[in-house]
């Protein structure tokens, strides 16, 4: 039970570690400018996926209707 | 951006500068030419008064012209001869002035060539038709010869057999004129088309009032016009006439009717003769009009083989001389001077040409390189790459950027994909999309070197547009939870349950909501319920102004950057200040009732709320109130609305006028300051100086500008929610498809109608979905960033930078 937790643990740490890895490879090998340029993108990119996704679960936090089956099914 | 961080690429265009170049004559060609292998420099056309044939390198220009022309030339008689241009291994280096003569060489061999063979080709066919007419007519002539005799025969025999009292008298006399008749006839041959010769027929018969005998004989195969070298289906024809008036009139004809005609012997014997003479100077002429093919094909070849060289030399000196053109010759006639702009990077680059130049021209002065200072707008210039630069592209058809103002494309590589993708939602489709141009990308280099057709090569152009299009709309097709229509469980198990166990008010109330949250993207239970359009309606709406709020405020943002790159306070302070409260506090405000409505489940009406915040502001808000003290925060919000319109319109005209005059008067007890520099700049170019401050078209300027950002901020709300509706199309769209074909060819449960329903699915699918919706997200995405984002900001009324450069020389030309 334990090893499996320690390797799930280690399998996050690893994604995290490739996460970072990409973060880096893609703002941080470059010029100070094109860094900042590569950082923007990124940032943009991930202020609107969270955006879409926090609007859509937030939409769904505290239903005001609930889903109602058809008939047919 | 200034102090804080380094620059970000893209976001301002290259610092420009103005440089004048002196360059001794002897070595001006030469420097030209290393200038535009670097590229780097877009020369002002300081001759602009002076006609092309003023100018000092016309006739050089001539010259190239010339060259360029023999080149189509060769080309032309290449594309003729089914010879590719071949790109040579071996790249011998020529000279101008050896190419000239070569060419000129070359072209007049190929034309001597080619008229011999004309001529050749031409008496070739018109032996060919002789031949025709010799074989076709001599067949005719001998079966109406041998019928004559057959009938003579018989003539003779009856004359001889039974000889008897019934015998009419006037047969003999009759027999006994013919032979003396038949000496006037004459007769002529020739070919006529096909399809002029009904009515070469007819009108030969009212001609000659029915006096003539036409015969006709179809040629099987098409037959080379001598005159105009083309393949035309023939006939051959015979036309006895009696008298030179007939004759006249049929040679006239037959010129009209464009009937070649040819002499034909009586004689059987003679026609023999012709035949075999006439062939034999066919086959000789054939061997003739081949040899000199084959002259032809392997000096084409040889062209061929250094044509795609020669014709960038071409190019490459024309172009030269066209820029040396645009040079002003020194009073001296020793040295040209040349203006022109380039990025201030570039100034080590240029001065290194300079220096190649000077010392590969053997020429004794260098060429002297310095900055002038101007108040001309210099041209806007982005160093993008295969990535950027559709994205740049995108923009750029809006209008080019003002001189080092913020670029939009920085935040449209992200966000034009994410609007486009939020509009087209499936991650299906988005997979789709991906492997059409990952196809693209990775046949990038092949592709790129092809000639395209108009649409693929759009497709081609902006294959990164699309690819990150793809990825987001994969994204949001999971967050949508739509795979070609079909929900899927991938993020765990629905929220939603039955009430109880035997689900009885599932149809009726409803299911209950028993897990926490449905974790990422909507809930698959709604796909199918009956409440699944309410919900998403709902939903997609607020989604859409949500997103619309934050680019907005995004696209005021960068206009605060702008501002502060400019250093011009007044923008700060009373066009990005009024304008960021404007809008927060009408339509910010409204994105937080939202978001807060989502967060505590309140059953307040929104629309109620934000009509009454105008109507009236003052009354309680009842069962809407969303948070305590709303009221007061509304008033403020309202209030703050209000005083920032006349904050945008009034004091910025004034302030503008204020500055104006200060400048004036500062102006005219300034020091002149380094005089000689000065002058120069002035004489040299038109300063673009403050003409005179018109200060009732500054505030009418202004005045539009607030109606228009007032306005602006409802209807460009409004706008966004294009989102909303696009995408409950494409899901709408794509649901229809699904059930209304797929399944109900499935239900039939017979393969055929299941085939032809998968046929018309995947065909609905690529047609509607994949071309037709892609091509309306992308509009309105494209319009989104136009007019809703980069009118809170970007001016656009720049001119772009194009650097005299080979490598651009391509694309200019075809």
């Amino acid at each position: 039970m334990k090893l499996n937790a320690d390797s799930s643990l280690s399998k996050v740490h690893s994604a995290k570690q490739a996460e970072i890895e990409l973060f880096w490879l893609i703002c941080c090998n470059r010029g100070p400018s094109t860094n900042l340029f590569h950082l923007t993108l990124v940032i943009t990119a991930t202020i609107c996926c969270w955006m879409m996704w926090a609007i859509v679960y937030l939409a769904q936090m505290k239903p005001l209707i609930v889903p109602i089956l058809n008939e047919g099914e | 951006m200034g102090e804080c961080c380094p620059p970000m690429d893209l976001f301002r265009s290259e610092p420009m500068q103005l440089v004048q170049i002196i360059i001794p004559i002897e070595s001006a060609h030469l420097t030209v030419s290393y200038l535009g292998d670097l590229g780097l420099l877009q020369f002002k056309d300081l001759n602009a008064e002076k006609s092309p044939f003023q100018r000092t390198y016309a006739a050089q220009i001539k010259r190239s012209a010339e060259m360029a022309r023999k080149l189509r030339f060769f080309k032309d008689q290449m594309l003729k001869a089914n010879l590719p241009s071949s790109k040579s291994k071996r790249q011998v280096d020529v000279n101008v002035d050896n190419l000239e003569v070569k060419l000129g060489e070359f072209e007049a061999e190929l034309i001597e060539i080619n008229s011999n063979s004309e001529k050749l080709q031409r008496s070739y066919n018109e032996l060919i038709e002789y031949k025709l007419v010799l074989e076709k007519a001599g067949e005719f002539f001998h079966s109406a010869q041998s019928s004559a005799a057959l009938q003579q025969r018989e003539n003779e025999s009856r004359h001889i057999g039974d000889e008897s009292l019934d015998t009419p008298l006037l047969l003999e006399q009759e027999a006994s004129t013919d032979p003396s008749k038949q000496v006037k006839l004459g007769f002529l041959t020739g070919l006529v088309p096909r399809g002029k010769s009904l009515a070469f027929e007819r009108i030969l018969f009212r001609a000659t009032r029915g006096n003539v005998f036409l015969r006709q004989a179809v040629v099987e195969n098409p037959v080379t016009d001598p005159v105009s070298g083309e393949k035309v289906e023939k006939n051959v024809f015979v036309v006895f006439y009696s008298g030179e008036r007939a004759k006249n009139k049929i040679l006239k004809i037959c010129e009209a009717f464009g009937a070649n005609r040819y002499s034909f012997p009586e004689d059987l014997g003679r026609q023999a003769q012709m035949i075999t003479e006439v062939s034999g100077r066919i086959s000789e002429l054939k061997t003739t009009i081949d040899i000199g093919l084959l002259h032809q094909g392997s000096l084409l070849q040889n062209i061929g083989e250094h044509f795609e060289h020669w014709n960038l030399l071409v190019r490459k000196e024309k172009s030269i001389y066209h820029h040396l053109n645009m040079l002003s010759l020194d009073v001296t006639k020793k040295c040209l001077v040349a203006e022109g702009w380039s990025p201030i990077f570039a100034s080590k680059q240029i001065q290194d040409a300079l220096q190649r130049a000077a010392f590969d021209s053997n020429s004794q002065v260098g060429a002297i390189f310095q900055v002038l200072h101007t108040q001309e707008a210099p041209p806007t210039y982005f160093r993008t790459n295969k990535f950027t630069s559709s994205f740049q592209e995108i923009v750029e058809a809006y209008g080019v950027a003002k001189y080092q103002e913020a670029n939009p494309a920085v935040y449209t590589i992200v966000t034009f994909p994410f609007l486009f993708a939020v509009m087209f939602g499936d991650w299906g489709h988005g997979i789709c999309l991906l492997l059409a141009t990952l196809y693209l990308i990775g046949r990038e280099r092949k592709l790129s070197s092809q000639k395209l057709g108009d649409i693929m090569e759009m497709a081609f152009g902006g294959r990164y547009v699309i690819l990150l299009m793809a990825i987001f709309s994969i994204y949001t097709g999971l967050i949508y939870n739509e795979f070609f229509s079909v929900p899927f469980e991938l993020f765990g198990s629905s929220a939603y349950a039955c009430r109880d166990l035997s689900c009885r008010d599932a149809t009726t109330a409803g299911l209950i909501k028993v897990r926490p949250t449905y974790p990422f993207g909507l809930d698959p239970v709604w796909h199918g319920s009956r409440s699944e359009l309410p919900f998403l309606n709902s939903l997609k709406m607020k989604m859409s102004i949500l997103l619309g709020v934050v680019q907005m405020n995004l696209g005021i943002i960068i206009s605060f950057f702008n501002a502060r790159f400019f250093r011009s306070g007044v923008n700060v302070w009373f066009q990005f200040i009024p304008q960021i409260i404007f809008l927060n506090s009408l339509f910010g405000y409204l994105s937080v009732l939202i978001v807060m409505k989502w967060w505590t489940g309140s059953k307040a009406d929104l629309y109620h709320v934000m009509i009454y915040m105008f109507l009236s502001p003052t009354d309680e808000l009842g069962e809407n109130q969303l948070f305590s003290g709303q009221r007061t925060v509304q008033l403020v919000l309202l209030l703050l609305a209000f005083v920032s319109v006349p904050w945008m319109l009034f004091p910025k005209p004034f302030i503008l006028k204020k500055q104006h005059q200060d400048r004036h008067q500062g102006q005219s007890y300034a020091l002149l300051e380094n005089t000689e520099e000065s002058l120069q700049v002035n004489s040299n170019h038109d300063a673009h100086g403050h003409g005179e401050f018109e200060f009732s078209e500054v505030f009418v300027h202004q005045m539009i500008h607030t109606i228009e950002f007032v306005l602006g901020a409802v209807s460009n709300t409004a706008s966004y929610l294009r989102l909303w509706a696009l995408s409950l199309a494409h899901s709408e769209l794509s649901s229809v498809f699904y059930d209304k074909v797929l399944l109900l060819a499935w239900g039939f449960n017979n393969v055929i109608i299941l085939i032809v329903g998968i046929i018309v699915f995947i065909c609905a699918t690529v047609g509607v979905l994949l071309l037709m919706e892609t091509l309306s997200a992308f509009l309105h995405a494209l319009r989104l960033h136009w007019v809703e984002f980069q009118n809170k900001f970007y001016e656009g009324d720049g001119y772009k930078f194009y650097p005299f450069s080979f490598a651009l020389l391509d694309d200019e030309d075809e």
